[in-house]
Formats: C-alpha cells, structure tokens, sequence
C-alpha cells in the first residue's frame, strides 16, 4: 500500500509484488461491441474531479489503473483478453467524541445566549447535525484504489479489496455500469463447479 | 458411494489435504493435465476451535511443518482456517495464503516477471495477469482433485486413517 498526503492508498496489483484477490463471475456476457460500448459506460461512472471535492462521506467511481485521477481511455484499458481498471473508494469520517465535544460546547454557548438550562431534543440534534457537516466538510478523505481484471473470455473477474464494504460498492456499481450482476465466488460456488466441471468431462470421456 | 461433501468442512479439509498430500510425496502434486507442481506448507498457519471461530484461535509464524503441536492441534479437534503454501511451477515460485472459508487469495506473491522496468504497461500487466491465473488455476485444479478423492469409497478408507496417522505424529 501506498500513502500519500492526504490519506491515498493504493492496492495496485499490475505494481504490488503481493496482492490478495477477491474472484466474482459476471451474470452475463459482454455484448458484441463491447469494445466500444464499455468505455462509454465506464466514462459514465467515472470517478471525477467534482467526486474530489463531494461534502459527502463517501464517493466512489471508476479510474485507470496507474492513474488514479483520469477517467479511462479505450486504449488503455484492453489488454489481451483482459479489461483492466481500478475502482476509487473516497471515504471521510469524523471522530464521534470530536463530534459530540464541539456539540456541547456550542449547545452550552447557546444556552448561555439564551439565558435558558437545556435545549429541546431536536435543537440538539441540529446542532450535532450542523457541526458533523462541517466537520466532515473539513476532513480530507481516505483514497482506496482496488484494481480490476475482467477476463472476458472466460467471464472471471479479480478485484483487489477484500473488505466486505469494498465489495458490495464494487458491485453495484459494476451493475449498473454493465448491466449485469456480479456473483461473488465462494466456497459453495467453487466445490459447485468443480462438481458441475468433473460430471461433464466424465460424461465427455464416456461419449469419445 | 458418492460421499456427501459438507461446504462448511470442504475448505479446512482442503487445506489439510494440500498440507499432508505434500508431506506425503515430497511436494509433489500431479494436476489432472499431467503436469507437475510443487507445493509446501508456508511459515503461517491459523487454526480455529472445531466449533468455528474462537478467542482461542491459534497461529503459528515459522516453519509450521516442524510444527508438531500444531499437528497436535489438529489431531484434538481444530481445523486449519488459513494457511501458507508455497507453489513452484515452471522454476517459478507464487507464495499465497488460502482462506478455508472462501479459497480466496491473500498476501499473494507473485514471481518477478520477465518484463519489468520501463516496459509497456499493458505488457507489463498482461504478464502479471498471467502469473496471477496461473496460481488461481492452479489452486482451482487441486481443489477439484481434493473433491474427487473426498468424493470416492476410497477416501474414508486409506485417505481419511492415513491423515489421522499422520497427524498422531507418524509419517506420512
């Protein structure tokens, strides 16, 4: 991993000597331009600069591997049988206790304008609301890079975040990028397979 | 008789499999295709209560095959949850760490490819893509072989005693 100034950290597996990988199947097949369509449909969920500068806590998008900061170029992104990309995870948190410190302070400040011993529920809520925003407005984001190889002749797709929140971002936005869904490999899948692959050269051994 | 493979048990039965089949025929592993890789258990090894995940998880940093407490472990009840292996193909050597609950790849190594440096990117990238399929190939092969074997009559007559032999410390 690599750290940068403000918190970028990156999982690259086309420069890292050690990488773990996570193995999804697509539901279905690329279509016939692909080639053309899949650029497109990347630009369009592309990580952008406006992403840079979101309030939100979080903010994700597509991004060409060894450049995490332009959005993907036709050419760059096909290697042999392989689309190669990266997927940005921005993340921003503030410190609950940093919250709920400068909370009291202004809740204390605004009763002593006021003149009164306690506020409402709901004015203490605002004020943690408001002060969680500009926080959060303040912090700069933690920056995850995971990278992406999807083989589209034999439909396996390797992705470089293990984490269970990496994971399912990735996939909904893959869904919605391809229009199809992705099926995590596991365990189950796997012994099923193996299974389904075994009975079928069995049965290929038996006709030949 | 086919034998019921439970999923659960499939992956911390495969990684034993992998660790006592290499101690049995000196790292040597046939693939269905013919060929010839070698696979040795690596320096970490996590272990879990036969129950599933405990505090009292135990892990080993090392050579966990000069472990015998570990084979210890195993033979009272716990099951291997994660485990190192080293794989040498092709006069190449991949180091990986299994997980038994998915059989997914971590703290992959993969060899230095040829082209590196200043290379072309994509060429670069391509290469690294096809050292990293040939360990999840590879991993995918065993594992289907470990399925029939775990499948067949024969496993719970020579393959299931001699693991508990072995594990109760004698050779393989």
């Amino acid at each position: 991993m690599i750290e940068g100034q403000c918190g970028l950290k990156t999982m690259n597996f086309l420069d890292s000597r050690s990488m773990s990988l996570v193995e999804f199947r697509p539901s279905g097949q690329p279509p016939g331009d692909y080639r053309i369509r899949y650029p497109m449909d990347m630009e369009r969920y592309a990580f952008t600069a406006r992403d840079e500068v979101n309030e939100a806590p979080q903010a994700y998008g597509w991004a060409f591997p060894g450049n995490p900061f332009e959005p993907p170029s036709e050419e760059a992104i096909f290697a042999g049988p392989y689309l190669l990309f990266s997927f940005r995870l921005d993340r921003k948190s503030v410190s609950p206790r940093l919250v709920k410190y400068r909370s009291d302070r202004e809740a204390q400040r605004l009763m002593e304008e006021r003149g009164v011993e306690r506020l409402s529920r709901r004015e203490k809520r605002e004020i943690r609301e408001r002060i969680h925003a500009f926080l959060l407005k303040q912090t700069l984001p933690s920056i995850r890079i995971f990278d992406v190889a999807w083989n589209l002749e034999d439909g396996r797709v390797l992705f470089t975040g293990t984490g269970q929140s990496s994971c399912t971002l990735f996939m909904e936005l893959f869904e919605r990028t391809f229009g199809m869904a992705l099926v995590r490999d596991t365990l189950k899948s796997r012994t099923e397979r193996a299974l389904r692959d075994r009975a079928v050269s069995r049965s290929e051994r038996k006709t030949a | 008789m086919a034998v019921k493979v439970q999923n659960e048990s499939a992956g911390r039965e495969f990684l034993l499999w992998l660790w006592y089949e290499s101690e049995r025929n000196n790292g040597l592993f046939r693939l269905p295709d013919g060929k010839a890789v070698e696979l040795w258990l690596g320096g970490r090894l996590a272990l879990e209560s036969a129950e599933g995940r405990t505090a009292s998880d135990l892990t080993w940093r090392g050579d966990a095959s000069e472990h015998d407490d570990a084979r210890w472990a195993l033979s009272s009840g716990r099951r291997i949850r994660k485990a190192e292996y080293l794989l040498h193909m092709d006069q190449q050597e991949w180091r990986f760490i299994l997980d038994s609950d998915s059989l997914d790849l971590h703290s992959l190594k993969i060899p230095r490819p040829e082209r590196d440096g200043e290379e072309h990117p994509q060429a670069l990238a391509l290469e690294r893509l096809c050292l990293v399929e040939a360990v999840t190939r590879t991993v995918e092969k065993l594992f289907s072989q470990f399925l029939e074997r775990r499948m067949s009559p024969e496993w719970e007559k020579t393959a299931e005693p001699g693991i508990r032999k072995w594990l109760s410390g004698a050779r393989p």
